[in-house]
């Protein structure tokens, strides 16, 4: 096993895109969330109280895009010119094979988003401190909470994406499919507001809208599915 | 009018997932690049989703036929390069035009960002959206006059938007078709 997540992790690390993706997701992470603390004033959010640490994460919903490209490249960069052949050669055992690249990947994306949300944290901080938004000082378990999820966040939806990409082995489709999956229940409930019970069941049971409920620090009690289980 | 054009959203996905598989992969770009010289009316075909497919979907009439034109591929492939046209890997492709299609719409609607700046967001990037609106908007009544139903812009400026955006691409995608030689 020791063997085989070396492997995987020199066929990870030798990739010059996989490289460039991450940093493209630190970037993009932070600096959409900069740039939405930056337009973020007291009184403009339609009379609703600003949420610091969300406003601060606002880049998450970019940078998971970023993980699902690197996720896809990891399993659909060996189909593609054949190199899995090679790969299951060497590991004949598949289920050691995929656990060696999920761990990697699950390692590589955790390590990549602490960066990005520690960064998007600090920038939100700073920008909404100077735009006149009241900030806490001290950092309270819900923010702990809200950082650390979002960290976890990434990497689950990198492990999401990966075993979608690995059902589907091609390139393109399973990237669509999982943008698809990602991107489109939260449009969708955007629209329900004339059925609030499917619009309840669609922002509780989606990937996207129940797991981002772990960014918000305030205004937990109105939430229609908690962070955490309690 | 609006709510039930929401599975536009997975057409467009399912719209640019066919065109960047049918002209990427199997190699058929190679083929389309000798046949269709100097590469001007190549964009045109493959990238105005309303028009029927002029690619077959099968690799299989390629290299039975006999008519493969470019036999090394793989020389072919490191160069090839927000269209299909533009971008080089058919994964990052398939992410950004999709990325960059869905989420200002939904960073812009959902109430994430404040009114001024959703309402710019809007204006830029989901204009092709104010297309749906349908029920006018009267001065004298007090209402929510924002999306999902409706959009900053009028039907025709958020058409003429969008125009401007595909007229870019287009002029982007035929700059570099022309610059490099594939």
């Amino acid at each position: 096993m020791t063997s085989t997540v070396r492997a995987e992790w020199t066929k990870l690390r030798t990739e010059p895109m996989n490289v460039a993706v991450l940093a493209a997701m630190c970037v993009l992470t932070v600096a959409v969330g900069a740039a939405t603390a930056a337009v973020t004033r007291c009184g403009g959010g339609a009379g609703r109280a600003i949420d610091p640490t969300r406003v601060s994460l606002t880049g998450i919903e970019v940078g998971q895009a970023v993980v699902a490209v690197l996720a896809v490249l990891v399993i659909s960069g060996e189909y593609s010119p054949g190199m899995i052949r090679v790969t299951l050669t060497a590991t004949p055992r598949r289920w050691t094979m995929l656990a060696a690249k999920a761990a990697v990947l699950t390692g590589l994306v955790l390590a990549a988003s602490v960066v990005a949300v520690g960064g998007s944290l600090a920038a939100g901080r700073l920008l909404l401190a100077g735009n006149g938004v009241i900030v806490a000082h001290a950092i309270t378990g819900a923010v702990v909470r809200a950082a650390a999820g979002s960290v976890l966040y990434l990497a689950l939806i990198g492990l999401l994406i990966l075993g979608i990409a690995t059902i589907v082995r091609d390139s393109a489709a399973p990237t669509g499919a999982v943008l698809g999956i990602l991107y489109v229940p939260p449009a969708i409930a955007l629209f329900l507001g004339s059925d609030p019970a499917w619009q309840r069941w669609v922002e509780r049971y989606t990937p996207v809208n129940a797991g981002l409920a772990i960014l918000n620090t305030t205004g937990l009690r109105h939430l229609v599915i908690s962070p955490w289980p309690a | 009018m609006r709510s039930p054009l929401t599975s536009l959203f997975a057409g467009i996905i399912h719209r640019i997932m066919h065109r960047t598989l049918a002209f990427h992969s199997r190699g058929w770009r190679d083929t389309s690049m000798l046949s269709c010289w100097p590469w001007g009316p190549l964009p045109r075909s493959t990238c105005l989703p309303s028009l029927p497919s002029r690619l077959p979907s099968n690799s299989s009439g390629v290299d039975g036929g006999g008519c493969r034109a470019a036999p090394d591929r793989a020389a072919w492939e490191p160069r090839h390069p927000i269209h299909t046209v533009v971008l080089s890997s058919s994964v990052v492709t398939v992410a950004a035009v999709i990325a960059a299609i869905v989420l200002p719409y939904i960073l812009g609607v959902s109430g994430v960002l404040p009114a001024s700046a959703a309402e710019w967001v809007l204006r830029v990037t989901a204009a092709g959206f104010a297309m749906e609106q349908s029920v006018p908007q009267y001065q004298q009544v007090v209402g929510h006059y924002g999306p999902p139903d409706y959009f900053p812009l009028g039907p025709g400026l958020g058409l003429a938007v969008l125009c401007a955006y595909a007229l870019a691409a287009f002029a982007l995608a035929t700059w570099r078709l022309r610059r490099r030689d594939a």
